[in-house]
């Protein structure tokens, strides 16, 4: 108990650390959401707008910087993130939901496949160790991580939408037909996620198989194990129970974490593929200077991050009787 | 870690890599498969403009991002003014007039329209919207309030009168204003915060539906042009990265174009040489700001000496494939105003790429090259900084070639990339040598002279440039450029702008580099009537000249 206690002072901790950089990193960066505005247009706008553009956004105020801070704060508590700027004058809640089930779904399911998938070959592959999953598997994963996204992303495009048109060109579901529950959209939107899930967890699961795969080597060589075989245990059990259950423990952490990074979207698919989502959305409120909708999107990713943290350090205290015994 | 085990490693390595070599080789002859069945059918007009987001289905006109979603389709201005010559299309006025010495314009407004919900518009719709933009300055980005004094309904006109003569300002008046209905908008709490999600306009096409990723319009059947619009659909998909957007254009799923395409010929234009054809009409040039105030640029020999010493037609080739044709010193773009165009003058200062007279420039200027190769004076080095931003890369490449121009002729040039906000930062506070910026566009060569000569516009103590980033003070150019906004006399205004090209050739205030372009592609295959260079009806990719475009525009 005292464990889970601590861990949720250092949560609170970090944050407001987390939150409190939120909101002086922006206004640290040179210039102001008018004038990344004007930059955006590309001299379309009459400068005479630039005016216009600080009025409707409210840049000028004449709050000082503690007052803004206080206002963030009480603003954070109730969830109220203002009007974002470079989507003016859609709220950041609307222009974040547009974004984030999208994310949510797509990542969320790859990487619990990827790292469900990455962990059974690497247990496997260890296990066997030599044999032809071990020597064909993990290279071959590792080699394909390796290659730039964008490049993969564009040859699957090639192969499996404009040669053999299995697949869409893009996008998160078809051109023209709107959002709703019914089963003829959600298999649009699982044909349109099939290749970019593809891609994905083609390029995460080597990491997983390697470090699974490391892992288990380490456990396979324990005394415990060696009693196991010595009791003559179905060697199933001994993989899974004895080493597997062992060897996935440090994993637990790395998981957690990518599951909590999930919320910061993928930006390198989006782009590639034109799916929706809160990645390239991130990258845009950055380069625009949309303070509200950035400080909504890293909140977002920091208490997620932490959060998800936090039920890892509280999962491995409950798998491992050894961090428990240790305080 | 290297174990036996891991051995045949290197050559699962290389089969890996030659299965994905041949895969991609295999696909490189296949990908033109699908390309004859994809495409428009049933008049449907499928738009690529990468705006880098998801829509918000925000249809506000005043809104400041995606004003083309809004802007032209759905909502309409008063007149079409053709920023490529000038001309004036009436939409939702049929005529004006000027009276009172340039000081009161009454605009007849048409009869007979009606909003997309049924509802008749008229003229108090015009007061009202111009009203809004009084009330809430955040409304009038155009600044049309500072010279604007009332606006009043007259029978079946609308009258504004001016506090000056102001004859330029009727392009943002008549052109550049989207008129709301009255009868709904009276009703929105606060117009600079409604996101318009349900648009009630005078356009070509009403909205039927809009998704993140997706807006599709369809013909409006009460439209006020008979028989127009003759396509049934628009579709505008949200594309986040110009590769996927390109990719549409080339496959003919999408027939218009707005976009950057790296070597539109090979990439775009041989898949389909009968169908597909791009046109990159000029807009307004990009300039090299020279900060006047500092030294060495205070030195016209110097400036004149740079204007002479870069090869504009290389910067283009370089930088953008030569999409973007080399600007004139003279500040006029060409071919679009050729009619205001001194020949004789331009040929007399001739400012062609002549490195041998630029390093006579220098050299007469009190210049001696020093033993680095760099002119100097007083033992100090001729070195200057050019400001650019790092995210474009067409203008990083520009700049780089830029530079090496002008190191050949002796100067020590630099060059800065920083991001595009800051850049404009600096650029309204004075902070740099010579930065490369946009000017602003209109449809005569007086926008583009107003915006980077008057001396009202200039960086002063707390107040940041609004153009003439430069800050060239000059009465004459003041006094030149404030009778041309009292005159509608065309010989009249002729004659001025002759005499501000005199002012661009004779002090280069600042150097034109290239003609900015509109982006343009359009495929015939389906549907017909776009415009070209022989037919210029409106700008293609700009609004609110998109939803004139749509009337023109029919199947095959």
């Amino acid at each position: 108990m005292r464990t889970i206690l601590r861990r949720a002072e250092f949560f609170v901790l970090t944050l407001w650390a987390a939150i409190t950089l939120n909101f002086a990193l922006p206004r640290m960066m040179p210039g102001n959401p008018a004038e990344a505005m004007m930059a955006h247009y590309q001299g379309k706008l009459n400068p005479t707008a630039m005016h216009a553009l600080e009025v409707a956004f409210g840049i000028k105020t004449n709050q000082s910087i503690w007052q803004q801070y206080i206002q963030y704060l009480g603003d954070l508590a109730q969830f109220k993130f203002g009007i974002s700027i470079s989507h003016f004058p859609t709220p950041v809640g609307e222009v974040v939901m547009q974004a984030l089930p999208w994310t949510l779904a797509l990542a969320g399911v790859t990487t619990v496949i990827s790292f469900a998938l990455g962990t059974i070959v690497g247990m496997i592959a260890a296990w066997r160790r030599g044999g032809v999953a071990d020597s064909l598997l993990p290279p071959v994963f590792v080699v394909v991580s390796a290659l730039p996204y964008f490049w993969l992303g564009l040859m699957c495009i090639f192969f499996f939408s404009l040669t053999l048109h299995w697949l869409p060109l893009g996008f998160g579901y078809d051109e023209g037909a709107s959002i709703q529950l019914t089963w003829s959209f959600v298999r649009q939107a699982i044909v349109h996620a099939i290749l970019p899930a593809f891609t994905i967890i083609l390029t995460s699961i080597g990491g997983w198989i390697l470090t699974m795969r490391n892992n288990m080597i380490v456990t396979l060589s324990e005394d415990y194990v060696r009693m196991a075989r010595a009791k003559g245990l179905h060697p199933l059990r001994i993989m899974i129970q004895y080493a597997g259950r062992n060897a996935i423990l440090p994993n637990i952490t790395g998981f957690a974490m990518s599951l909590g990074f999930i919320v910061s979207g993928l930006l390198l698919t989006e782009i590639v593929f034109t799916y929706p989502g809160v990645g390239y959305m991130f990258l845009q409120a950055v380069n625009e200077e949309d303070y509200p909708l950035m400080q909504a999107l890293f909140l977002m990713v920091t208490v997620a991050v932490l959060g998800a943290i936090l039920v890892a350090d509280i999962v491995n205290a409950w798998l491992d009787p050894r961090i428990r015994s240790s305080q | 870690m290297d174990r036996p085990s891991f051995a045949p490693r290197p050559l699962w390595t290389c089969l890996t890599i030659a299965i994905v070599l041949i895969l991609v080789g295999g696909t490189q002859f296949s990908s033109r498969a699908g390309a004859a069945t994809a495409g428009a059918s049933g008049g449907t007009v499928a738009l690529v403009d990468v705006g880098g987001s998801l829509w918000d289905c925000a249809f506000n006109p005043w809104e400041s991002s995606d004003t083309f979603i809004s802007n032209g389709f759905l909502y309409e201005t008063l007149m079409y003014i053709n920023p490529l010559n000038g001309h004036a299309t009436p939409m939702l006025s049929t005529g004006y007039s000027w009276s009172n010495g340039s000081k009161t314009l009454t605009m007849r407004i048409r009869r007979g329209v009606r909003w997309s919900d049924g509802k008749p518009f008229s003229p108090a719709d015009v007061v009202y919207t111009f009203d809004l933009m009084k009330s809430h300055s955040a409304l009038d980005g155009n600044g049309l309030w500072t010279v604007l004094s009332g606006v009043r309904e007259k029978g079946n006109s609308v009258v504004f009168t001016f506090k000056h003569p102001a004859v330029p300002d009727f392009y943002y008046l008549a052109g550049q204003t989207y008129i709301v209905p009255k009868h709904l908008w009276t009703r929105v709490k606060d117009p600079v915060k409604f996101t318009d999600p349900h648009p009630v306009a005078t356009g070509p096409v009403v909205l039927s539906k809009c998704t993140p990723q997706n807006i599709t319009y369809t013909r409006n059947p009460h439209y006020w042009m008979q028989g127009e619009p003759k396509i049934s659909t628009v579709q505008v998909p949200a594309f986040l990265g110009n590769s996927a957007g390109n990719l549409q254009l080339r496959q003919g799923i999408a027939n218009w174009g707005c976009q950057y395409i790296p070597n539109v010929q090979t990439y775009y234009v041989s898949t389909n040489p009968a169908h597909h054809h791009y046109w990159y009409p000029p807009g307004s040039d990009n300039d090299l700001y020279l900060n006047l105030k500092q030294y060495p640029l205070n030195i016209l020999n110097v400036r004149q000496a740079i204007s002479m010493g870069i090869n504009r037609n290389l910067v283009s080739k370089i930088g953008v494939y030569g999409y973007l044709p080399p600007a004139d010193q003279s500040a006029i773009v060409l071919p679009n105003y050729a009619n205001w165009y001194d020949r004789g003058l331009a040929k007399k200062y001739n400012y062609g790429y002549n490195p041998t007279r630029a390093q006579k420039l220098l050299q007469e200027a009190g210049f001696k090259k020093g033993s680095n190769g760099f002119y100097q004076k007083n033992g100090k080095t001729l070195s200057l900084t050019i400001l650019g931003v790092a995210g474009f890369s067409d203008w990083v490449a520009e700049l780089a070639e830029v530079q090496r121009n002008l190191q050949a002729i002796g100067i020590d040039a630099k060059v800065d990339n920083i991001g595009g906000d800051a850049q404009l930062a600096d650029l309204q506070t004075g902070k740099f040598q010579i930065a490369y910026y946009f000017t602003t566009a209109g449809p005569s060569p007086y926008y583009e002279l107003y915006n980077s000569l008057d001396g009202a516009l200039v960086h002063k103590g707390a107040k940041s440039a609004a153009g003439n980033y430069e800050g060239w003070q000059d009465s004459t150019t003041d006094r030149l450029l404030s009778a041309f906004s009292r005159t509608t006399n065309v010989a009249k205004q002729h004659q001025i702008i002759r005499g501000l090209q005199k002012i661009m050739l004779q002090h280069v205030p600042v150097i034109p580099l290239l003609e900015g372009v509109n982006f343009y592609q359009y495929d015939d295959s389906q549907i017909v009537g776009w415009p070209t260079k022989s037919n210029p009806f409106v700008l293609p990719c700009d609004s609110p000249g998109m939803g004139l475009m749509l009337t023109h525009l029919h199947h095959r």
